[in-house]
């Protein structure tokens, strides 16, 4: 007579155990296994070269015109888009979370990795590397691009010194702390549409909404949000008055720190 | 084994579980079985962290399911036939949650298989059906071998194949010494696969003991024809009995045995002419245990003619 029922263990299904890693690992499946990221990294760096090329574009037939273009405004062309390209990674990041809880996904993955903390710290690192990739690809590629465009009134520039690599790579930095951001906002939020639509508002609608408020409190509200600090460490010349580019990279960083941190307080004790 | 103590979880004032204690044993298949909106999916979520109880606790081999190291391996649960993204293939669906644990890539070809989606699990999930979302949710439940496996509904929308296969999965997964915890609310399909049964009704137990016994339970009543009806209703009813009277000269008596009855018609002359014990089926036992806890009330479709 058996006694004690023991569970007979598959060795196929031995299991390494739980760990952080492989919940950041699990999460990239997740994310390469939607063609929804590639698409929407896709069309995030095409924004982003895009906008570079048009603007470098208008360069050429402003000094065709007789006016001259300063050089910062020309090393700031691989970031122009940026403004558009990151509302585009702000989607994906959102929906790294947001569609768990509109498909009931969040379940599963819940009970395969029940440390919420742990599973939010994975989302925001997977959407904050994506992001950061993206971004430093995108500001690399639409450098690369629009040199034969300025090239054509000599307004082309060579890469000669380690801060012009470092505005380049400051995208990538950018887009991840926007991502961080926008994972957050998915998690306090659930619903994609509603995240993103607050995502692309705090990100895009309230800057341009404010710097068309004349006023002193507007600007310096202004200031202080997370798109504005945040292109202060991008900036290829700081104007006197405005961040520095560590100030502005400290302010972005405790944006994202906030909401990460409301996030996970959230989502530690919400039930799902 | 899952251990709930006085469990309870309140929605705003609504208490759906209330106070629920009961332990589910290895090595055997059981049911949980109630009405729509009786907790049943609510006390799932709870055993698995998802819902966190207003009070008491629930503990799955000793621990809250969340302080396990491997916790695929604990616990294989099917909450929701449509949890997962539609847009991702089955297989990724699957190699996502392995990779947690790390869980190989090898045994997700192995559930694929063992749950009959081998041939499609390339395709996006979201052309699934609701069966072939019940088989990958299975899947899913499987994956890390655990000890033991909690299926909400696990036969809803699943062909007759299906069905047969989930019983029979049941039944081997409890032989193999798991606990099997499935929810279902039509006793008809738990009776078929349940050893031990939990009914319960407005998020409380109302019954938890093997399934024989709930049937027995629900089956003890006595259809008795006799003359002079009212004089015999009145000695059974003397004796502790409920009784129901039919028509003409019937009596459907709860309570005591057909021989206590015969003795009490005997004792006072009255002529009987059936005597029948009613078994109760399966479906009239869990009817009248749930009688007075069935949360959502159907009105009776036919009107009253005048
Ligand atoms: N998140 C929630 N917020 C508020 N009420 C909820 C929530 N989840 C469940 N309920 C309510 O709790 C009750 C029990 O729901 P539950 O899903 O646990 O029942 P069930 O026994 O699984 O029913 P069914 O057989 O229909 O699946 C229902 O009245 C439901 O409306
Ligand atoms: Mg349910």
């Amino acid at each position: 007579m058996t006694t004690t029922l023991e569970a007979q263990q598959n060795p196929a299904a031995w299991t390494k155990g739980l760990s952080f890693s492989r919940i950041v690992r699990s999460e990239w499946v997740k994310l390469r296994s939607l063609p929804s990221s590639y698409i929407l990294v896709a069309s995030s760096v095409a924004a982003m070269v895009g906008v570079g090329m048009l603007g470098a574009g208008g360069m050429i037939l402003s000094q065709r015109d007789g006016q001259p273009v300063a050089t910062q405004a020309i090393q700031s062309m691989p970031m122009a888009g940026l403004s558009f390209g990151q509302l585009l990674l702000a989607a994906l990041a959102v929906l790294l979370v947001s569609s768990e809880f509109g498909t009931g996904m969040i379940r599963p993955t819940l009970t395969a990795a029940p440390m919420r903390t742990g599973v939010l710290a994975a989302k925001a690192l997977v959407a904050a590397g994506i992001g950061a990739l993206t971004g430093a690809t995108a500001a690399f590629l639409s450098y690369l691009l629009i040199q034969p465009i300025l090239a054509q009134e000599d307004l082309d520039y060579a890469l000669e010194n380690p801060r012009m690599y470092g505005l380049l790579l400051a995208t990538g930095v950018y887009l991840a702390l926007a991502a961080v951001i926008a994972v957050s906002i998915g998690v306090l939020l659930r619903n994609s549409a509603g995240a993103i639509v607050t995502v692309i508002g705090l990100l895009f609608v309230l800057p341009t909404a404010l710097s068309m408020i004349p006023g002193g409190v507007a600007a310096e509200i202004l200031r202080y949000l997370p798109s504005e600090a945040g292109s202060q460490f991008m900036a290829a010349e700081i104007a006197d008055g405005e961040l520095t580019r560590l100030e502005g990279a400290l302010v972005m960083t405790a944006w994202a720190v906030g909401f990460a941190l409301t996030a996970a307080l959230v989502f530690r004790r919400r039930d799902v | 084994m899952i251990e709930a103590r006085n469990l309870t979880k309140t929605y705003g004032d609504k208490t759906v579980v209330d106070d629920i204690t009961f332990t589910i044993q290895p090595g055997r298949v059981t049911g949980f079985l109630g009405p729509n909106g009786a907790g049943k999916s609510t006390t799932m979520r709870m055993i698995l962290g998802l819902d966190t109880p207003t009070s008491g606790s629930v503990t799955v081999d000793g621990r809250h399911y969340g302080q396990h190291r491997a916790p695929l391996q604990e616990v294989g649960a099917l909450l929701d036939a449509r949890a997962f993204h539609p847009s991702r293939s089955a297989r990724n669906h699957l190699l996502a949650m392995a990779t947690t644990h790390g869980i190989s890539a090898r045994r997700v070809d192995e559930v694929l298989q063992l749950t009959g989606l081998a041939e499609v699990a390339g395709r996006r999930a979201g052309n699934f059906s609701l069966g072939m979302g019940q088989r990958l949710g299975i899947a899913g439940a499987l994956l890390g071998d655990p000890k033991s496996v909690i299926l909400d509904e696990p036969v809803n929308g699943l062909d007759p194949d299906g069905v047969l296969w989930v019983r029979h999965l049941a039944r081997t997964l409890a032989d193999e010494g798991r606990t099997v915890f499935l929810s279902s609310h039509l006793m008809s399909e738990m009776a078929q696969t349940a050893d031990h049964l939990i009914v319960i009704g407005r998020g409380r137990i109302i019954a938890d003991a093997p399934i024989a016994d709930i049937l027995a339970g629900g089956g003890h009543r006595t259809l008795v024809r006799v003359e002079q009806q009212e004089l015999l209703q009145a000695a059974v009813v003397a004796m502790g009995a409920t009784v129901q009277t039919g028509d003409d000269d019937e009596l459907l008596v709860a309570g005591l045995e057909p021989r206590e009855i015969a003795g009490a018609a005997l004792d006072r002359g009255l002529l009987i002419y059936e005597l029948t014990p009613q078994r109760a089926s399966l479906e009239e036992a869990y009817m009248e245990l749930t009688r007075d806890d069935v949360e959502y009330q159907s009105l009776a479709l036919t009107g009253k003619g005048n």
